[in-house]
């Protein structure tokens, strides 16, 4: 199945930029993206953001499916489903 | 004292005379400087009952312990004042420059009280202070009159605070700007400068501030210079400044739209951003005082109906001006913004009102007799820039807009109340609480009003353990109410300890407490520990408190807005409101603050502030 993962902000210039599209196996859940994560950019993420022995993003990015947070990573992704990897940004 | 000047400088209008006095130590140890300092001054000065637009009322520009030192930001100061926005005790801060300049002239900060019968300016050189006549230069903008008066006293290095017309004028939310466009903006401190008829104050010095260790100071400044520069969780705050924010947190819903209606989306959003910005708009980055992030935009439009060479929008302007008033034209907006700068208005509480005044123009409570034939539509470019204009020039329309969103709301009725969205009377920021839910806690008590900066509790939202050394641990999601309470808390303090040492938030994401108190203990000789700060911020926190108390502020104030109690439809916090009452319950808990809203007797006396329980308990 195809994930439209997209980045915000500077998590872009990390994961290869606003928008890819993964291809996972169907039925996979959020954690083997994240495994796919690991594999294409866990080397260049910088380990304030990601926790490569985890294999996942440490606080405070956050993930959204479909306008969602979702924090279980055991969580089942659907066929052109979008994630969103964000840090929310403070102040202004 | 190490660390400070010793020297406050007391300037009286009225009687056209200054003198100078020395800092109270105490004081100083108790309060630090910059706004716990001036909360402490205005306690002591300025009765409850004052009118913020009489002679009888004051401002204090405060300086702290490192100001004007190698540690970057620096350069900032606090205004404290009573709001004749709210009717309450204000203050608020400004970056840039002018705040280093102060210091290095011989003073911590300056007390202006009374008022001039004729437009004047204060000139302050190396301690010595003169009152200029400021006649010729009334009407001026607050941009630029600060080279006129740069050329006129001969000091091209001089830095100049001024008011515009909208300070002149009586604008409730007339900022004071400084350093090109850095605004010491929120509650109206350019309109009390205007009812003293005191145009500007320009400052120049040269001296030096005489730290207790230097060398530790500079090796803790530099490390911390050093992390702000190359940290990577503020990595978009150096590439983009903070218009940034709009590219990212439209996916959380944390930018309202249509006076907080809908939900943020990135069709709205995106086209105010950062890299927009950066992509549309030649521009230079602007840095403060020794500032190793230079978060500040400068805008140059060549030509066209929005020409400019400026500074721009913050992320506040942009979402007060365009998502607000559902404007999605950059050029458009930084020209908007402009037009406030050189009116001297806060942005926020300016695009915040006339977004109110489109909800009520739609729904029939304005009607075009009362906006000078004016279409107050909604994405009405035209109409926003008239508007800007009619209120910096208290004109026509102008003078209802003037008075903020909870005053025009009270003369208009018709339940226009409900979607008056301020706090105390002050407009809130920029970030919505249905997105953030500690923002609720945070705006319903902030000291000032709705209020982003007494308790930057976002920079915490979704965070592992944010402050350890404060015993603030654990992981805290934006849509719980869990931990709110204490979040906002421990928040809170730490803006109160950033603006009494007077510092930039953006330099605070980086440090600790231990950090805080290396830079306080070297520079002052002190002994402070992680701990005496959070303690030292119950003390400002309750203090300010009790001014507000006797100002008439309860239970009953510490609300929020209907409208952004008011779940959005969709979006990425559709369905959520925070619960506020919980958050309040423990938050009064935490704070040891009565039933009614006061800080108990017994808080109040364990921080040393006798008097202000002698004031709230007499009876």
């Amino acid at each position: 199945m195809t994930i439209f993962m997209r980045a915000l902000g500077q998590l872009t210039s990390y994961l290869g930029g606003e928008q890819q599209k993964i291809k996972l196996p169907a039925g996979s859940t959020l954690q083997d993206l994240m495994f796919e994560i690991d594999s294409l950019w866990g080397d260049v993420l910088p380990p304030l953001f990601w926790d490569s022995s985890k294999k996942c993003f440490n606080p405070p990015i956050i993930l959204m499916v479909d306008n969602t947070v979702i924090n279980n990573l055991s969580t089942p992704l659907q066929n052109n489903q979008e994630t969103l990897i964000i840090k929310a940004m403070s102040g202004g | 004292m190490k660390a400070y000047m010793g020297k406050l400088l007391r300037v009286n209008l009225t009687e056209r005379q200054t003198s100078v006095e020395p800092l109270n130590a105490a004081y100083a140890r108790d309060f630090i400087g910059g706004t716990g300092l001036g909360i402490r001054l205005a306690y002591d000065e300025v009765p409850p009952e004052t009118d913020p637009l009489s002679p009888e009322a004051k401002m204090f520009f405060m300086t702290g312990p490192i100001t004007a030192t190698s540690l970057g930001t620096t350069g900032r100061y606090q205004v404290i004042f009573k709001s004749p926005l709210t009717g309450i005790l204000c203050d608020c801060s400004s970056s840039g420059f002018w705040g280093a300049e102060l210091k290095k002239s011989g003073y911590d900060g300056l007390i202006i009280e009374g008022a001039s019968d004729s437009p004047v300016y204060l000139y302050v050189n190396d301690g010595k202070a003169e009152i200029m006549d400021a006649a010729g230069y009334w009407g001026k903008d607050a941009l630029s009159i600060q080279n006129d008066l740069k050329e006129e006293v001969g000091e091209p290095e001089a830095r100049v605070v001024a008011i515009g017309p909208a300070g002149e004028n009586g604008v409730l939310y007339a900022c004071v700007i400084n350093d090109e466009s850095r605004a010491a903006a929120r509650g109206g401190p350019g309109a009390v400068m205007g009812s003293k008829k005191l145009k500007a104050i320009v400052v120049r010095g040269t001296g030096n501030v005489e730290l207790a260790d230097p060398e530790a100071y500079d090796k803790t400044a530099k490390d911390i210079n050093r992390r702000n520069g190359t940290d990577e969780g503020i990595a978009d705050f150096r590439k983009y400044g903070t218009p940034i924010v709009m590219d990212v947190n439209w996916s959380i819903s944390d930018i309202p739209v249509k006076n907080w209606a809908l939900p943020s989306t990135e069709e709205m959003c995106t086209p105010l951003g950062g890299k927009a910005m950066l992509e549309i708009m030649p521009k230079r980055p602007k840095a403060c005082y020794r500032c190793s992030l230079g978060c500040a935009r400068h805008v140059k439009i060549p030509d066209g109906p929005y020409e400019m060479d400026a500074g721009g929008p913050e992320y506040e302007t942009l979402a007060a001006l365009g998502s607000m008033c559902m404007i999605k034209d950059l050029e458009a907006i930084s020209y908007a913004n402009h037009l406030c700068n050189e009116y001297g208005m806060d942005t926020i509480s300016c695009g915040a009102t006339i977004a109110f005044a489109m909800e009520c123009f739609e729904k029939g409570l304005l009607t075009r007799a009362d906006t000078d034939g004016i279409e107050l539509t909604w994405g009405n470019k035209e109409a926003l820039f008239q508007a800007i204009k009619k209120i910096g020039t208290n004109e026509g329309m102008g003078r209802l807009l003037a008075i903020g969103t909870r005053n025009l709301a009270n003369k208009l009725g018709g339940g226009s109340i409900d979607f008056a969205v301020q706090v105390k009377g002050l407009e809130l920021p920029m970030h919505d609480p249905r997105a953030g839910f500690a923002w609720a806690s945070t705006y319903a008590t902030s000291p000032r009003g709705g209020c982003h900066l007494h308790g930057q509790t976002d920079a915490y939202e979704e965070s592992e353990d944010p402050i350890p050394e404060w015993g603030f641990v654990g992981k805290y999601t934006r849509l719980s109410n869990t931990g709110k309470a204490e979040m906002t808390r421990f928040a809170q303090n730490w803006g109160h300890i950033r603006d009494s040492l007077v510092m930039c938030q953006f330099y605070t994401y980086v440090i600790q407490p231990s950090d805080f108190c290396n830079l306080l203990n070297n520079a002052t000789g002190w002994d402070l520990k992680p701990m005496d700060l959070m303690e030292i911020g119950d003390r400002i926190n309750a203090l300010y408190r009790a001014y507000n108390n006797r100002c008439g502020i309860g239970r009953k104030d510490d609300t929020l807005p209907p409208r952004v109690m008011t779940p959005l439809a969709a979006g990425g916090a559709a369905g959520h409101v925070p619960d506020l009452e919980g958050q309040l319950e423990k938050y009064y808990e935490l704070r040891s603050w009565e039933a009614d809203g006061k800080p108990s007797r017994a808080k109040l006396i364990e921080l040393g502030l006798e008097d202000a329980a002698r004031n709230l308990y007499s009876k």
